[in-house]
């Protein structure tokens, strides 16, 4: 079964600035470092990471917003990364994207009803006055009356503008949803309203989720696969419960760690990072998390591990030499 | 730094060599070549002459071939003769400069004499009457015309009270100090009423910006004296853009200086690019102009180096 | 980041913010009464009982009188009729001029700020090379331009109004650069904004960008910048007028009625006063004017 979306070997850069000047010296950080996954129709597959470790480039590149460096990224099939913009124009239909900014993805000069339309009046999907009932259909699906059609952004509150976000996202009827840390800005009374809305439109119309975040309860609860990145690169992937219970690399280990768990009745061991996270892993030898893990071996200090399935699982992939011995 | 340097050097020979083809060409169209003047004041001259005199002087070659003669001759320090007063440019032009600036001169020092002083103190007390005041007085400078408030002096100096000249560098037969100064007081303080406005806008500016530092905060907090923070603290970083309203108005120089040397008929670089451009004195005017060009952009490249170097902050790509 | 759900559009906001500046509301009323009584001008004439251009040499130089409120000038015109008529020009110039700077500037801001790369660096070096150009020197050689010379029909050249183009011409073409310089810091920042980003995201050209999404929200820092930069218009008419370079007489600007008074400085120096007091109000008008609006339009204030 063909898979939605799939990235193999993806490397984004982008110069370090400063440099532009010499353009032969150009050395550039390298956001997203060789990531490959797949994602099936209808699942909702979580990228987690700590800031800078590159899924909201990944995202971006996902969504057709930037151009992969190299390696192959395929939408429904058909491969995509070396499109140009005209080919590229009626795939935007179907893939759409939430941001985390609830105000700043929104043009504060336009009403909500204005908003919401434009990706239709982008694709020239319909008349106005189609347009018109399909936004009052939307703003209802999401929770919003029609009169609030007429109001702007900053007569809403934070999770009002997210369902006028997810409205327009709606709006040209995608089949993947690409949401970059939507709920991380909003209070977590609301957040949780929001994650139930995703959740109930997913099932209403069939959706898929590629959804961002760097707070795993949030991940938890909406996610059926999580993948999670550390350096421009995918180093544990797997079901959901699998990664929450069963981590097979460090640094998930140290996320999970981190994460405050309310009400599960297990303690979990405190992993502290000792370190902060380098610009990139341009120039570290063997595993690009050594310098801060604290089970190594002398095989992490030379060769990098891949991305590779562990024994017994072909779902769960982790890449560390310690795999295969036992939850982290 | 070299580098921006370099860029920036390249940058102002660019529009200066952009400017006096411009010039040149614009001056071309100024209604009246130099036969056709001839040929008002002698009527005797036939068409037949003037076709003669049009390749004599080479006024019928293209504008590029034109040019290029003239830029030939001026990179060998040959700029030509003025018509209007049958001397050299080069020898026309010092004296003039000379003029424009002892006037500038004293009316940069007097305008920043009272700038500083008004802006520091309507910064250090935001809302009070003071600043409120000193506002709207900058508000009213910078909002004045120039050469009306010329006249204005002149009225009340010259004709109602007598007192000062309404014009000229010098009485006729003196030439002692104090006549000069005086015939410098109406004009400079005009310029210096036009600018002094916007000076202190800039600089209450400017203070207010560095009293919002926390290190200014931190200063306060740690017991120094107000005036000391102030003065010491405050004042010094202030003086990035002060110094760079220094430099940015040395371009400023030949707009101010014009039109009060033409109220005051003071003989400057202003009034003599304004004679020269309405009296055909192609030569004079298109140096004249290449020269105010030339100090705006020096003055431009001094603002954005002070600038530049004074904060470390600004990275110069 | 929860709140209220408000009721006031964002004109609604800003209007009420504006009125809290006494001074610019101030500066606002000046201005609208002297537009009003410049336009109304041939009507005032009409209930004094004169004729603007009636030459009277035997009543040169009167002063203030039932007949004519602000006396007379050297040929024995009416002066206020006069100093109406002058307003009508320079408040026009100023305001045609501006908005004419405006609009080149915008485009060209709007240009470089959303394209970017060498496109902005070669309208900015553009920018940068007429900024640094010597003003009033330039104006003067602008204005002197001979215009058969250029090609303009002979019935427009010769016309009685062609100083006036001709002056709203070159103020417009040196007057571009403040507001193309502010157009284009604002669209850099504006261009990074997650929602245009979504709208390039949809596939969205650029002229839909630049045009909806971008445009509307630089109007606040455009207009600011416009109704600041009348004050220096009108300057800068003057100036050229006054110099002999801009309005020709006959049609009268306040700066070419102040050319008159410098001649007959010795004679008449109440002459002087009033075109100036004219001048120095109407600025500064205009200046406090664009103050409160910039303090009503504040991006942070309308952003909760």
């Amino acid at each position: 079964m063909k898979p939605l979306l799939e990235a193999r070997d993806v490397v984004k850069t982008f110069p370090i600035a400063g440099n532009r000047l010499f353009g032969r010296d150009g050395r550039r950080t390298h956001a997203v470092d060789g990531v490959s996954f797949r994602l099936e129709a209808g699942e909702t597959l979580a990228l987690v990471g700590e800031s800078g470790c590159g899924k909201t480039t990944l995202a971006r590149t996902a969504a057709l917003l930037l151009a992969p460096d190299a390696g192959l990224l395929s939408f429904e099939g058909e491969t995509v990364s070396g499109l140009g913009r005209r080919d590229l124009k009626p795939l935007r239909r179907r893939i759409q994207l939430i941001y985390q900014d609830p105000f700043g993805s929104l043009n504060p000069r336009l009403t909500a009803g204005a908003i919401i339309a434009e990706p239709l009046v982008i694709h020239g999907l319909g008349t106005a006055e189609e347009r018109r009932k399909r936004v009052a259909d939307l703003a209802e699906a999401v929770g919003l009356t029609a009169g609030d059609m007429e109001r702007y952004p900053h007569q809403f509150s934070g999770g009002q503008r997210q369902r006028i976000a997810i409205a327009r996202a709606l709006a040209p009827e995608p089949c993947l949803i690409i949401a970059d840390e939507p709920v991380s800005a909003l209070d977590v009374s609301i957040q949780s309203q929001i994650l139930n809305l995703l959740g109930k439109l997913k099932r209403e119309r069939g959706l898929t989720y590629l959804f961002i975040s760097h707070d795993l309860s949030v991940v938890r609860h909406i996610a059926d696969r999580v993948a999670v990145m550390y350096l421009g690169r995918i180093v544990e992937t797997g079901p959901v419960d699998d990664i929450f219970e069963n981590p097979r690399h460090p640094y998930t280990r140290a996320l999970l760690s981190a994460a405050p768990v309310i009400g599960r009745g297990k303690r979990r061991a405190h992993e502290t990072l000792q370190g902060d996270v380098p610009d990139d892993a341009a120039g570290i030898e063997g595993c690009p998390f050594h310098p801060r893990c604290w089970i190594t071996r002398a095989e992490c200090f030379l060769t990098r591990p891949n991305l590779a399935p562990i024994v017994g699982d072909e779902r769960h992939l982790s890449a560390c030499h310690l795999r295969d011995e036992g939850r982290i | 730094m070299s580098r921006f340097l370099f860029h920036r050097l390249w940058q102002a020979l660019i529009v200066l060599a952009l400017m006096s083809f411009i010039i040149y060409g614009l001056m071309g169209l100024m209604p009246g070549d130099p036969i056709d003047l001839m040929i008002t004041s002698n009527p005797e001259i036939t068409s037949e002459d003037a076709t003669r005199l049009r390749t004599l002087y080479g006024l019928d070659k293209p504008i590029i071939e034109r040019y290029g003669n003239w830029l030939r001759a001026a990179v060998t320090g040959d700029f030509g003769y003025s018509r209007l007063q049958a001397r050299p440019v080069l020898e026309v032009l010092p004296p003039a400069l000379w003029n424009t600036l002892r006037l500038l001169g004293l009316s940069l020092v007097l305008s920043i004499a009272i700038s500083i002083p008004m802006g520091v103190l309507a910064a250090a007390r935001p809302y009070s009457k003071l600043d409120y005041t000193v506002n709207l007085l900058a508000f009213a400078g910078i909002s004045v015309p120039a050469f009306w408030l010329g006249l204005l002096l002149i009225i009340v100096f010259s004709v109602i009270l007598g007192v000062l000249p309404a014009g000229g560098t010098g009485t006729v037969g003196e030439s002692g100090f104090w006549d000069q100064l005086r015939h410098l007081i109406l004009p400079a303080a005009t310029l210096t009423l036009a600018s002094v406005g916007g000076h202190t806008r800039y600089v209450r500016g400017a203070m207010i910006e560095v009293l919002r530092q926390d290190y200014i905060r931190t200063a306060l907090a740690k017991g120094l004296g107000r005036r000391r923070v102030l003065l010491k603290h405050a004042l010094r970083n202030a003086m990035i853009p002060v110094t760079t309203i220094l430099a940015l108005d040395i371009g400023f120089l030949f707009s101010g200086a014009l039109v009060t040397e033409t109220v005051f008929a003071y003989p400057g670089m202003g009034k003599m690019i304004y004679d020269a451009i309405l009296g055909n004195d192609f030569n004079l005017a298109l140096v004249a102009l290449l020269f105010a060009t030339l100090l705006t952009v020096i003055g431009n490249l001094l603002a954005d180096l002070a600038y530049a170097w004074l904060d470390p902050r600004i990275s110069l790509r | 980041m929860s709140g209220t759900v408000t009721s006031e559009g964002m004109i609604a906001l800003a209007a009420r913010r504006f009125r809290r500046h006494r001074l610019a509301l101030a500066s606002l009323a000046v201005l609208v009464l002297l537009a009003v009584a410049s336009a109304a001008a041939p009507l005032i004439a009409r209930m004094l009982g004169v004729d603007a251009e009636a030459v009277d040499l035997l009543n040169r130089f009167a002063g203030p009188s039932a007949a004519h409120p602000l006396g007379t000038d050297e040929l024995g015109r009416d002066l206020l009729v006069r100093l109406l008529y002058g307003g009508q020009v320079s408040l026009l110039v100023g305001l045609t001029a501006a908005l004419a700077a405006a609009v080149i500037g915008t485009c060209v801001g709007l240009l470089a700020g959303y394209f970017g790369g060498r496109f902005d660096a070669l309208l900015m070096r553009l920018t940068d090379g007429v900024i640094s150009l010597p003003l009033l020197p330039l104006l003067i050689v602008l204005a002197a331009v001979d215009l058969q010379k250029i090609g303009v029909p002979d019935a427009l050249a010769q016309s009685e109004q062609v100083s006036l183009y001709r002056i709203i011409a070159i103020v417009a073409l040196v007057g571009w650069t403040t507001v193309a310089r502010l157009v284009r810091g604002s669209a850099l920042s504006l261009r990074e904004r997650d929602f245009v980003q979504a709208a390039q995201a949809q596939g969205a050209g650029a002229l839909r960008v630049m045009g909806v999404h971008i445009l509307p929200n630089l109007v606040s820092p455009i207009i600011v910048a416009t109704t600041l930069s009348v004050g220096n218009v009108i300057l800068l008419e003057s100036v050229l007028s006054f110099l002999g370079l801009g309005i020709q007489p006959p049609l009268p600007s306040w700066g070419n009625l102040l050319t008159n008074a410098q001649e007959l400085i010795w004679s008449a120096p109440a002459l002087a006063f009033y075109p100036g007091i004219l001048i120095f109000v109407t600025v500064i008008a205009f200046n406090f004017l664009g103050d409160g609006l910039q303090d009503a339009l504040d991006p942070k204030a309308m952003e909760n």
